[in-house]
Parts: C-alpha cells; structure tokens; sequence
C-alpha cells in the first residue's frame, strides 16, 4: 500500500483536527466508561465464583418461630453434618467477632473498628483464598496464632515482613502470632474477612437440645458426587426424626411444621447469597442486582452513543470523502480494498482511542468516588488480563464503527462522488445520521428521565411523614458495659442541659435489632408472630411516637408489666374493633394504640408492631435539642468513661439508621446520575461534530440568507431547528420507555412517589436546552460573520 | 440616489494600508443602468459591497437616498438594504436545499411578509419570468441561465429600487447572457435602477454609462 492505510488515518486526522478530536474523545470516553461498567458488572455478577467448586459450596441458613430466617445458625449443626450427612465433604462454622482494636506494640495505637471472623480447621478447606506469604496450617489455626489479608498486613506493618510477629486484639491485648498473610483480591466475596482468628470451642459449645439459635455461620463442602437435592433430604430428615421430637410430640409432624415452634432450614449456593439472600444478620451488605443490571445496560449504551458518533462523524464527512474514494475507484481501486481501508482507519482510531482511555478509566474511577464518596468497583488495580480484554473490546469497537462507513462509502458511483458530492450524500445517509442522533438523545433523554426519577424517590424516602421523629435521637448501645450502674448512667445523662428524655429499650427502629413474640386473642385459633418492641415509659416520648388511643405505659403501675401497646397494623392484623382494654395471650391487656411508624424498609408495607412494657432495656435511646453535637457527645463521652470502664460509647443516630435503608437507592441515584453525565457529554460531542459539519456545510447558504435580509436569531434558529426537532422526537420516544422501567422499579416500594407530567417537562427541557445551547453557541461566529466572505467566488 | 463621497478602502499588511479603492467619488441617479468594468482585482465587486452595504468603507461617505449610510447603526443599515437593494451573483448562490418556489419566497419571508401576500407576490413573479412549471424543481436540476433567471427573481420579489449584480453572466454562455441582459433592459425601462459589473464591453452596451475601474481608482 502506498501510502499506507494508517499514514493515510494519521493525515486525515491532522488535516482536520477538530473532527478527529472530537470523534477521539468521544471514541475514548465511550470505550472507558462502558469498560470500567463491564468490569463493574463482571466483577458484581462473579461474586463469590473465585472460590474453586463454588457450585459445591452453600450456606445452611435457618428459621424459627417465623422471624423471618437467619444467615446464621445453630452452633452444632456443624457437628451433626459431619457426622452423618453423606453428601458433605467439608462443614465449617465461622463467628463474626465484633469491631474490635488490634495493636502491633501493647502500648501502641491501637487500629480501631476491625472486624475478625473466628474460623475452624477447614474453613480454607472450603474457601479457596490464595496465599500471599506465610502458610495456612493444614490442622487449622492452633490458640495464639492468626491470619491476616495482604491490606490489613500492609496497614500494620508497612513494608516489613508481618509472619511470625505478634498483634495485639481488643482490650484485652490478647497476643496472637501471624502464621500466614492471605493475598487481597480483586474479586469480590460476601465474606469480607480482615482478620482470621481460631474459632474457640466455647462458641459451638455442647449440645443442649436447644435448636432455636443462630449463633455461627454454617458453610459446607459437597462431595464430587454429593448435591445440594441430597443435602435437602438430609436436613428433612433431621428436622423429623432429630428436631421435631425435641419439641415433645404434643403435635403431629405436621402440626408441627405447621406452628411457629417448627424450625426451618434454607440451603443457599454461594454464588446466589451476594444478590440473593436477604436473610437477618448477613455478613454484608447484599448486592443490587437491578443497579448492576442499569449499569451495565447504561455501559452497553455508552459504548453505542460513541460508536454512532463516530460513524455520524465518518460519513458526514462523506461529501470531503467521497471525492477522495471516487477518485481512487477511476483508477482502479475495487471496494473491498477501499472498505478494508475505511475499516482500517477506523481500527486505528479505535487504537488510539484505547491508549486515551486508559488514562480515562482511571479518571472516571476517581471521579466517581469524589462524586459518590464510595469506589465503584472496589480496589481497582487492573491486571495484564483487563489490558488484554480492552484490547480486544476497542478492536472490536473499532470494527463495529467501520463497518456501515466502509459499505456506504465505497457504495459511491465514482463519477457522481468526484463530481458532487453534497447532493448524492445529502438525502439518504442524513436519513441514517438523523435516526442515529435521535437515538443518542434517546438514550440521553432516558437516562436524565430516570435520574430523575430514582432522585425523587430517594428524596421521597427522606421526608416521608415516619410516624416518628429521627432528629436528635441517638441511640447508646454498649449497656452491657455498665452492669448494675446503667440507671445511675442514665441519670447522668439526664442530667445533660441538651437532653430532652431518655428511654431504656432493647429495639431502635430501622436497626439490625429483632425482637419477636407470638399473641393470640381468643378469637384466634393459632398464635400469630409480631416484631415487638420491649421498651420502657418514656420510648414514646422520646421517639415522638403518636398515641392515638388509650394511654402509655405508667411505671409506677405495677400492672402495666403485662400491658401492650400496639400499632394500628396490629389492631388491624389481630382483628381488635375495640383494642384499649382487649386481653392477648391470655394475661396480657392493650392499653393503647400509636399511630404506625417506620421501623424497616420503605420497600415492604409498615406491619404490625407491638410495644412491650420492660424496664431492663439493652439500650438507652436519648433525644437531645439544640446544636454542639460533638461538644455534647464528647463531655457525653468524658462523663461515661468511669461507667465502661474506658471503653467508648457506641452511639448510632436514628437519622443514620433511616439513611443507611435508603442507601440502595442512592447509590444507584448516584450512579446513574454520574454515568447519565458521561452519556450527555458523548451525545453532546456528537452534536458538536455534527454541528461543525453543517455549519461548514452551510457556510454558503448561511451567507446566502444573510444577504438576503437574514439577521442572526433568524440565522441560529435555522441551524438549531432541526437539531432540536430531531430532541424532541427523542425525547419523545424515550419518555414512554423509560417511564414503564421507572414504574416496575417503584412497583417494589410499598411507599413510592408517582411520576408526575412536570418530569417529563422537566427531563425533555434539560435536553432540548443542552442541545440548543451547544448548536447555537457553535453557530453564533458563523453567523456573525459577513456573507461576503463566504460568497466571493473563487 | 447613490452619493459616494472620498470612498477609501484598504486592508493592512504587514503594518502597510494597502488600497483596494481609492478616493472615489460617485454619483447615480435613479433610473439609470449603470456598468462597471475594470481589469480583475481592479476593485469592481468590493465597490458593489460597499453600495450594497454588505461591506463598509475605511474611510468617506456614503449617502443612499439622502440617507447617511456611513452614520446608520447596523440594524437600520440591513432595514434599508431589505427595502431598497436585490443581488444577483456570478455564482447564483441560490440555496440548493429549497425549491426554486422556496428560493424566491426567502427574501420575503425576512420581511415579515404574510404568507398569503408572499404567495401573491411569487406567483406573479414566476408567472412574470415564465418558469411556474419549474417552482417545484431544485436548483441544481436547472441549467446555469434557468438558474440566473431563479437568482434575478429572487432579487426583484421584493420589488427593490436597486438591483446590484455582479457578473451576472459570467457562467453563462453568449445566448443566455443577452436574455438575462435583455431582462435588465427591460427592467430599468420599469424604473429599477442597475448597477452591474462586467467584464464584457456588449454586455455594458445595453447599460446606459459606464465606469472604468483601475487599481481602486475610477478612470475617467
Ligand atoms: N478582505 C480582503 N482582504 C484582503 N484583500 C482583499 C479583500 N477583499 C478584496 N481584496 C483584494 O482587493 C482587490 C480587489 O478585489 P475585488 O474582488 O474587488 O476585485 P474585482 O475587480 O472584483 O476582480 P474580479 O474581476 O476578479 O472579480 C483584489 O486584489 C483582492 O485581492
Ligand atoms: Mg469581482
């Protein structure tokens, strides 16, 4: 080839930098952004399918007393697997310790809120973590010794070798050696260890016949041969001919499983806890599947809008073009080799794209933490294999734009496209170019729409009406600290010139707490299991609660040790026409009816709840007015020293509890908010070169009509008129689309906004307004510009 | 109708004023057909501007209708330019996206004119010119004098007291020429004033003076 195809590129791409910079950085931000949601959602969606024969791995999850299932349960159940289920290989227990502080020196600082899971010999029989240094004691960790992850060693010991030193744990300063250091992967798990410790044998205990726990988290290995149907029936079995006779046999098998005595187990695959289960007491956060899901479809759209500015950008071109390829056709050139020639020009762009995008990506990834406080994607470091894979993904970007230029191209009849040119290109091909751009704005306008919409029901979530009031209520959970001197605690707190009232309970709404009794009004035939709230006089006034009816719980009435005050779900669940007075299980009395309060996720519909008189709470739950909040909770602080015995308080705002149930939806509000942007940039850079190009394609007769008496609004109106038309139309088209996804979204929440017309206006104004903005701003110096130039005849 | 007063124009090179016209001093009244001739680059076409008021002068005074043009604010200058002035160009510069109907009606249209009236108005002119059967065709799907005679429609849709053409019929063959220099006979005959450039000593014939130019100088 002579020149070569991609000296050939390279000349075209100096000879007009501003298209070529444009359909660059737009090629290179769509190549970034869709990569880094790719591997955002290859790294979400393989949660967990690190661990070698994951589809041999399950969690063994349980319920009782219909709580509503835990993660976590009995603490012997391991045994029993061991000992007589055929299908399991491994079975391994593992205890989430608390957040605890870990010192290297006993007089060091100490690293604070760490958080050790306490393991058994086969737990890495079970999970495959690699090794970084050190090894793993085939008989499991012994007393004393300990595993950290390849951060947590680095945090402590810098670059120093940590195997065989000493770490220091909780206030105790309990010595433990470091046996081994376990390499800190980019994968993501629903294990999230720090920290391993040797699980002691007090934790699963002897067996007491006791199968209402859940204290350990039980995972097991199957056999080669074994299945999780197999493991089914053998937990079936268990709980008829082990668990239901515990119960005493008063009932039949049925009955039993029928009653909420009955204890239930849930097999759950490894690979499904991460966006699956929604269990209590889950070692993390779950995943959202619906916010991988968007993003990946938005990362799918990134990578199109980009494409398609590019092809917009190669044939608008085609009038420059044409003549070029025309020329060359009368010599000779056949099409294939003139398509393999457009095809190369555009690999080489989508080359050069790619070595733009890898500095984009780290870009974005930054960005988008300093926008959302939260990394997208975890640690990224990205490794040769990602290199490799962007590799591949912009050679195939770089195909799938060069294709349609390479057919419409070198479809030109070689005497028309030498002698012109902007006719023959004019109609047909601006018929796909005005279809392609409707689309970006489609996407653009879908996007702003849904950003929209996920924001206004966030924002919704905030300020509903919660039946009670968050502001200024703290919760102080750490009692146990105290012993017998928590009353005396409390009137020291008390005493606080800020704080309004204080309530011993063992609940705080929307926090991990559960709390479950049964009642049963005599008109009830069984039992029905109710969240309650053991909670002392003052909960209602310090929560602002709202009592509707009867009265609240009065501590100098020895009575009221059986009395129950509940929500109007509950009135309504056990049937009560006349609730204040009412006797439940037998004993107990209703003595009042508060209005219903949030106490769980916005998603599900506020059920019944019970208030339960109890004057030994777990916790303090504390209202205080007025500003300082540090000021006051260090002298807090200061004053509870002397009753912990040194420990801090562990305080948790209501307010926090509130936000952190909305936090779903506003990361997925602010990622879809931060990639929306990114997609109006790439639609907008696609405007711009298309702008360019019509601008210079109409230079004459922009001066024709100036000539003709045009003045300059007339001049940008018949520039951005069309654009505009072609945003409307999107915007049009988008709106019904992505107004049916936003509703099958908000079908999940019990208390949702609806979507008014005003955000449709809203939406369609934003993106008419950006595309009106840019086309005029380019437009304006040509408009200004005196016809003559552009008139004189050459 | 037309003053020009010690019209100078110059660019700068360098930091050197280099005169594209100099010193001219001009009068035309109305109803004359006025030629100009001149070698190339003798000044011819940025004189037209200037007398167009697309192009302002360095330097003298322009009085259009006893009117100081040199003294109006751009936007009473494009006011009076609309009323008064038509174009007609070498190149035609008609708008190859519109039809010859829509070619014509444009002038109008930045008049403020209202659509029925405008429809009156480019009915007679086609009607006038003979091309009704070709309103609806594009430009390019007409030859070059079919094309002029689109150009000098538009020109005059808005009945303007000056038409100002520059080589009108430069891309033109012999035939086509003398029927497009014929129109303006006529057309003056009506009382529109001519202003043409040409290169052709028969074309300036049918005018009825004409003004030599050389290096930006009027050669008397
Ligand atoms: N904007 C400008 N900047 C610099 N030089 C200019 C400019 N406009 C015109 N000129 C110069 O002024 C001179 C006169 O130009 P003009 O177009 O008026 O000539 P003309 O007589 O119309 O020539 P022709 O017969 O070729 O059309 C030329 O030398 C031209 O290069
Ligand atoms: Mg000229």
């Amino acid at each position: 080839m002579h020149p070569s195809s991609f000296t050939f590129a390279w000349r075209n791409i100096r000879k007009y930098p501003a298209f070529s910079l444009i359909n660059l950085g737009g090629l290179a931000i769509g190549i970034a952004a869709s990569f880094v949601l790719l591997v955002y959602s290859q790294r979400e969606m393989s949660c967990d399918r690190q661990f070698r024969d994951h589809d041999r791995i399950a969690r063994i999850g349980t319920d009782f007393f219909n709580m509503g299932g835990f993660a976590p349960s009995q603490p012997f159940l391991r045994e029993f697997l061991r000992a007589s289920c055929k299908d399991v290989q491994y079975a391994t227990a593992l205890m989430s310790g608390d957040l605890m502080s870990v010192r290297t020196q006993q007089q060091d600082r100490a690293y604070t809120a760490i958080r050790a899971y306490y393991i058994d010999s086969v737990f890495f029989k079970v999970f495959s973590y690699p090794v970084a240094s050190g090894a793993v004691p085939q008989a499991g960790l012994a007393p004393g010794q300990t595993i950290l992850m390849e951060d947590e060693a680095r945090k402590f010991f810098g670059s120093q070798d940590p195997i065989g030193r000493t770490i220091y744990v909780a206030k105790e300063n309990q010595p433990y050696q470091i046996v081994a250091v376990l390499k800190s992967s980019f994968q993501k798990s629903h294990l999230d260890p720090r920290l391993f410790l040797p699980l002691p044998a007090t934790a699963i205990g002897k067996f007491d016949g006791n199968w209402s726990s859940a204290s350990l988290y039980n995972y097991v290995k199957l056999t080669p041969q074994g299945s999780m149907a197999g493991l089914q029936r053998w937990l079936d079995r268990l709980r008829e001919k082990v668990i239901y006779p515990t119960s005493g046999a008063i009932m039949s098998f049925a009955q039993w499983q029928a009653s909420p005595k009955n204890v239930k187990f849930t097999i759950q695959p490894l690979a499904d806890i991460y966006f699956h289960s929604n269990l209590n007491f889950e070692l993390s956060p779950g995943g959202n599947l619906t916010q991988v899901k968007l993003l990946g479809a938005i990362g799918l759209f990134l990578i199109l809008l980009a494409i398609i500015n590019y092809v917009n950008l190669v044939t608008a071109r085609s009038s420059v073009r044409s003549r070029e390829i025309g020329i060359k056709k009368t010599f000779g050139a056949s099409r294939v080799r003139l398509g393999r020639q457009m095809l190369l020009e555009s690999l080489f762009f989508s080359l050069l794209a790619m070595g733009l995008a890898v500095v984009l990506i780290r870009g974005i990834l930054f960005a988008y933490k300093w926008a959302t406080g939260i990394p997208l994607t975890g640690p990224m470091s990205l490794t040769p294999m990602h290199y490799l894979w962007l590799l591949v993904f912009s050679l195939v970007v770089g195909m799938l734009a060069g294709v349609y230029p390479a057919i419409y191209l070198t479809a030109f009849k070689p005497i028309l496209s030498i002698r012109s040119l902007a006719m023959q290109s004019g109609k047909g091909n601006g018929r796909v170019r005005n279809v392609l751009v409707i689309f970006q704005f489609m996407v653009a306008a879908g996007l702003v729409f849904s950003s929209f919409v996920i924001y206004a029901q966030w924002q919704f979530m905030q300020n509903k009406d919660k039946g009670l009031s968050t502001q200024g209520v703290l919760t102080i959970n750490n009692l146990y600290t105290m012993g017998k001197r928590t009353a005396a605690f409390r009137q020291v707190v008390e005493q606080q010139a800020q704080v309004v009232s204080t309530s011993l309970c063992e609940r705080a709404p929307a926090s991990n707490d559960i709390v479950m009794y049964t009642y049963k009004t005599p008109a009830m035939s069984r039992p029905m299991t109710i969240p309650s709230f053991p909670v002392d006089a003052r909960y209602i006034q310090t929560l602002g609660l709202h009592l509707t009816s009867g009265r609240n719980f009065d501590k100098d009435l020895v009575s009221d040790t059986n009395s129950l005050i509940l929500n109007e779900s509950a009135v309504a669940a056990l049937g009560l026409f006349n609730p204040v007075g009412s006797t439940i299980n037998g004993s107990e009395r209703v003595i009042g009816v508060v209005k219903d309060f949030n106490y769980a996720s916005f998603r599900q519909k506020i059920g019944p709840v019970v208030l339960r008189y109890s004057q030994t709470g777990c916790m303090l739950a504390v209202k205080i007015s007025g500003g300082h909040v540090n000021a006051f909770l260090d002298q807090l602080n200061a004053k509870a020293k002397e009753f912990t015995g040194g420990e801090p308080l562990e305080i948790n705002w209501l307010d926090d509890n509130f936000a952190k149930l909305a936090e779903k939806e506003k990361l997925l509000g602010e990622a879809i908010t931060f990639f929306t942007a990114l997609a109006i940039l790439l639609a907008t850079l696609g405007l711009i070169g298309l702008t360019l190009f019509t601008i210079e394609r109409r230079t004459r007769e922009i001066g024709i009509r100036k000539v003709l008496g045009a003045n300059v609004d007339q001049i940008l109106r018949l520039v951005s008129r069309d654009f505009i038309r072609l945003a409307v139309i999107a915007a049009l088209v988008a709106f019904p689309i992505s107004w049916w996804l936003m509703n099958r979204w908000l079908e999940d929440f019990a208390y949702r906004i609806h979507v008014g017309v005003g955000t449709f206006f809203l939406a369609g104004a934003v993106i008419v307004m950006i595309a009106w903005s840019v086309v005029s701003l380019l437009t304006i110096r040509a408009a200004m510009a005196n016809p003559i130039h552009s008139l004189r005849t050459e | 109708m037309i003053e020009l007063k010690r019209i100078s124009k110059w660019v700068m090179v360098g930091n050197k004023p280099n005169f594209i016209l100099k010193d001219i001093n001009l009068g035309i009244k109305e109803g004359e057909f006025v030629s100009i001739m001149g070698p190339s680059g003798s000044g011819k076409s940025s004189l037209l501007n200037i007398i167009g008021m697309l192009d302002d002068a360095s330097e003298g005074e322009y009085f259009f209708l006893n009117q100081a043009v040199h003294g109006l604010k751009e936007k009473h200058r494009s006011q009076l330019y609309k009323q008064y002035i038509g174009f007609v160009f070498q190149a035609y510069h008609l708008i190859d996206e519109l039809t010859v109907y829509e070619n014509i009606e444009t002038p109008l249209i930045y008049q403020n004119i209202k659509s029925s009236e405008r429809q009156a108005m480019v009915a007679d002119i086609l009607d006038r010119f003979q091309i009704v059967g070709k309103k609806d065709l594009f430009p390019t799907q007409l030859s070059g004098g079919q094309q002029q005679l689109v150009g000098i429609a538009r020109a005059l849709i808005a009945k303007p007291k000056l038409l100002l053409a520059d080589e009108p019929t430069g891309n033109l063959n012999s035939r086509q020429g003398e029927e497009i220099m014929d129109l303006f006979k006529e057309l003056n005959k009506e009382g529109v004033t001519i202003i043409q450039v040409t290169h052709s000593e028969k074309n300036a014939g049918y005018g009825t003076r004409i003004i030599n130019l050389l290096d930006g100088r009027v050669e008397l």
